[in-house]
């Protein structure tokens, strides 16, 4: 059993995608999706939890595995931390999930954002190859509440939560967000 | 074993797979809970298509929807909804609304406003915020789809027989469904001369028009145009507004000419050719001088009918009737064709009319009746419509012609006006065209057969009248309500000449 992180694996039946840091290949038991991650770690993606193997440990039980998908995730706090977020990454596929600011504790004042956020991450695998997805907090309650803020003035935001594909007129408001269908739709298609 | 698992062994025989989805296409096999795999297939994702499938899932059918737009001659091509939502009503509404507010803008110096010369106007401005409009539709429409689990296939449905529709991608990769029901709402698309070299190739039509990225320009065909400050001519081979009271369309056709748009009547079409400097040149014989012209323009918009989206469909190999003529389907009074559990409406029905809320709501009737909910017909009696040229014209029942048609000339009494809108005094807007007829019984009770208008928001002054028709109003109906004041409805009430009289029918006053 050959061993080799990129592109020389051992008995892999292909290599399908790399991108700057991961190679994403198939097993030969064919129903490991292995995601290779820098030289020395191993991932596979289990029911969205990610497992981590060394080589050693490795073993080829077929397992169910999802594959990661490989978008970037950026975390900013309110208008003009969310726009700069957006102006660094021109070009990209942007999605964006607003949500009302969490306490110390981690619980929004929203508690639709609360009843939201589960769905919305449980379909986030399905977010599109090099896509980006911002998680942007949007602000006290109080700030939320003032018809002029910048998200509702500029973004035209109408209500937390909110997931929109940036640019274009996809977007899911309030009670969408819980559906699970319908984020996976916004996920997956175009 | 791996000594780094922290899920318990389980999840190693999962046997679910969740693969990072690609299109891909699959033969659907036939369903276990029943023959079909669906309750209801429907051909069509516009109007009427979609209503009838969301009705139908909302009522427990199972539901698939296919819609699939085939680029214009252009190139052009759009999302879910259909003609109305992307090439149709909605677009054709907001460049009418920009055209009004030009017009509207000149207005308000008289009014006050300070507004400096000159006024110009933005075609990419505008073409993009419509755009944008009908993009959010075309979400809308598919997250509505989603969430009431209606399956939305982007695929070119065709009948492969009475039970199964066969869906193609754009590569020409084929699926199939089944169905116990089929229904075929694929509409119309707008029609191209075919007896004129170079009208495909060089003209534009209503598909592509309010997608154009650029603004037309110098253009032959279409009224909106000159309210956004395009030159424009309309070339007209015999009438205007055919199957429309003649009357009233002649009114509606002064009023543009009035108002700068170029007409050429009596004048047909022969060719279209490229100049080198883009531009294109259109020869025309007059029919009324005898003579051939010539002259060039940015663009030549073709408007000369719509043809329903029948061919593909395989309705012949299914023994679905086509009407010769027309190309339409020949459908029942409760939607049915000729192959029993084949159903047609919307515009691809023949004698159907071609708007947006009959086809919506005889899809909604449609679909209770398939799922067994309901028995209620639709009543295509009656329907107010509304065209919106530069003054736009609205009406519900029957034209004049029509009218002396059906009861004869003794038979029929016509009320009519001449008024002036308010808003137009201080304005200093000529209002000529502004008019009002209301076609009657000559006896008994005087039953209103037609109502026509001529003015602004004419669509909004019809809406409540048709309810009125509906509702089998007679002449003293309308006599006895009082107007609101001051309005351009209220001179709907208010009618008192006759044609017959043969007295001036112009409104003095109040």
């Amino acid at each position: 059993m050959g061993w080799c992180p990129f592109k020389n694996l051992w008995l892999a039946r292909k290599c399908n995608q790399s991108c700057q840091c991961v190679c994403v290949c198939v097993c030969v038991c064919a129903e490991c999706v292995i995601i290779y991650r820098s030289y020395h770690r191993l991932l596979i993606i289990i029911d969205n939890d990610l497992v981590l193997f060394t080589p050693q440990a490795l073993c080829l039980l077929p397992i169910s595995v999802c594959i990661m998908s490989l978008y970037e995730e950026v975390k900013v706090h309110g208008y003009a931390e969310f726009c700069k977020a957006v102006s660094d990454r021109k070009g990209k596929d942007i999605f964006a999930y607003f949500s009302g600011d969490k306490d110390a504790d981690g619980n929004s004042w929203c508690p639709d954002c609360v009843k939201a956020e589960p769905t919305v991450r449980g379909e986030i695998s399905h977010l599109p190859e090099g896509s980006v997805f911002i998680y942007c907090q949007v602000g006290q309650r109080d700030y939320w509440k003032n018809p002029n803020n910048d998200f509702k003035k500029t973004l035209k935001l109408s209500g937390v939560p909110t997931l929109l594909r940036y640019g274009t007129p996809q977007k899911l408001v309030e009670e969408e967000c819980f559906k699970a269908n319908l984020v996976r739709m916004m996920f997956t298609e175009d | 074993m791996g000594p780094l698992i922290q899920n318990n062994m389980a999840a190693f025989f999962k046997s679910r797979h969740r693969w990072k989805r690609t299109s891909c296409f699959t033969i659907l096999t036939r369903n276990l809970t029943g023959k079909y795999d669906y309750d209801l297939v429907v051909i069509g994702g516009g109007s009427g298509g979609l209503a009838c499938s969301k009705e139908a899932a909302q009522l427990g059918q199972k539901v698939a929807v296919l819609d699939y737009v085939e680029p214009s001659a252009k190139g052009t091509k759009w999302g879910l909804g259909g003609t109305c939502v992307n090439v149709g009503c909605i677009p054709k509404k907001l460049m009418h609304q920009a055209a009004l507010l030009g017009t509207a803008v000149k207005d308000a110096r008289k009014y006050g406003w300070k507004i400096k010369d000159p006024v110009s106007h933005d075609w990419e401005t505008m073409a993009e915020a419509v755009q944008n409009h009908v993009r959010s539709l075309n979400w809308g429409h598919r997250v509505q789809l989603k969430d009431k689990k209606v399956k939305y296939l982007n695929l070119k449905g065709s009948l492969l027989d009475e039970h199964t529709v066969r869906g193609m991608t754009k590569s020409g990769k084929e699926s199939f469904l089944t169905a116990k029901n089929i229904v075929i709402a694929t509409g119309g698309r707008p029609k191209y001369p075919t007896d004129i070299p170079g009208a495909m190739e060089h003209g534009i039509t209503s598909d592509d028009i309010f997608w154009l990225k650029e603004a037309p320009g110098k253009t032959l065909c279409a009224g909106f145009l000159t309210g956004i400050g395009q030159d424009t001519k309309v070339m007209v081979r015999s009438i205007a507004l055919r199957g429309f009271d003649q009357q009233m369309a002649g009114l509606v056709t002064d009023h543009m000419q009035a108002y700068g748009t170029r007409f050429a009547w009596g004048c047909v079409p022969q060719r279209v050719d490229k100049l080198p400097s883009g531009a294109l040149q259109v020869t025309w014989a007059d029919t009324r001088t005898g003579k051939e012209e010539t002259d060039s323009f940015d663009s030549v918009l073709w408007a000369v009918g719509r043809a329903p989206e029948a061919k593909a469909l395989g309705l012949d190999k299914v023994g679905v009737e086509v009407n010769r003529e027309t190309g339409k389907i020949v459908v029942g009074a409760d939607e049915s064709t000729s192959v029993s559990n084949i159903y047609a409406f919307g515009d691809i029905g023949e004698g159907r009319p071609e708007l947006t809320p009959t086809a919506v709501k005889a899809g909604r009737l449609l679909a209770r009746r398939l799922a067994g909910q309901s028995t209620q017909l639709m009543d295509y009696d009656n329907v107010a419509t509304t065209v919106f040229t530069p003054l736009e014209y609205s009406c519900v029942g029957l034209s004049e012609e029509e009218a002396v048609g059906r009861h004869g000339q003794d038979a029929i009494e016509v009320y009519h006006a001449f008024y002036k809108p308010l808003e137009f005094t201080v304005a200093e807007r000529d209002a000529s065209q502004c008019y009002i007829k209301v076609v009657c019984e000559r006896g008994g009770e005087q039953r209103i057969l037609g109502l026509h208008y001529t003015g602004p928001n004419a669509g909004e002054v019809m809406q409540g009248f048709s309810l009125a028709l509906r509702c089998g109003a007679t002449l003293s109906h309308l006599k006895e309500t009082v107007g609101i004041h001051p309005t351009c409805a209220e001179e709907l009430t208010k009618v008192s000449i006759t044609k017959r009289s043969g007295l001036d029918a112009t409104v003095t006053g109040c």
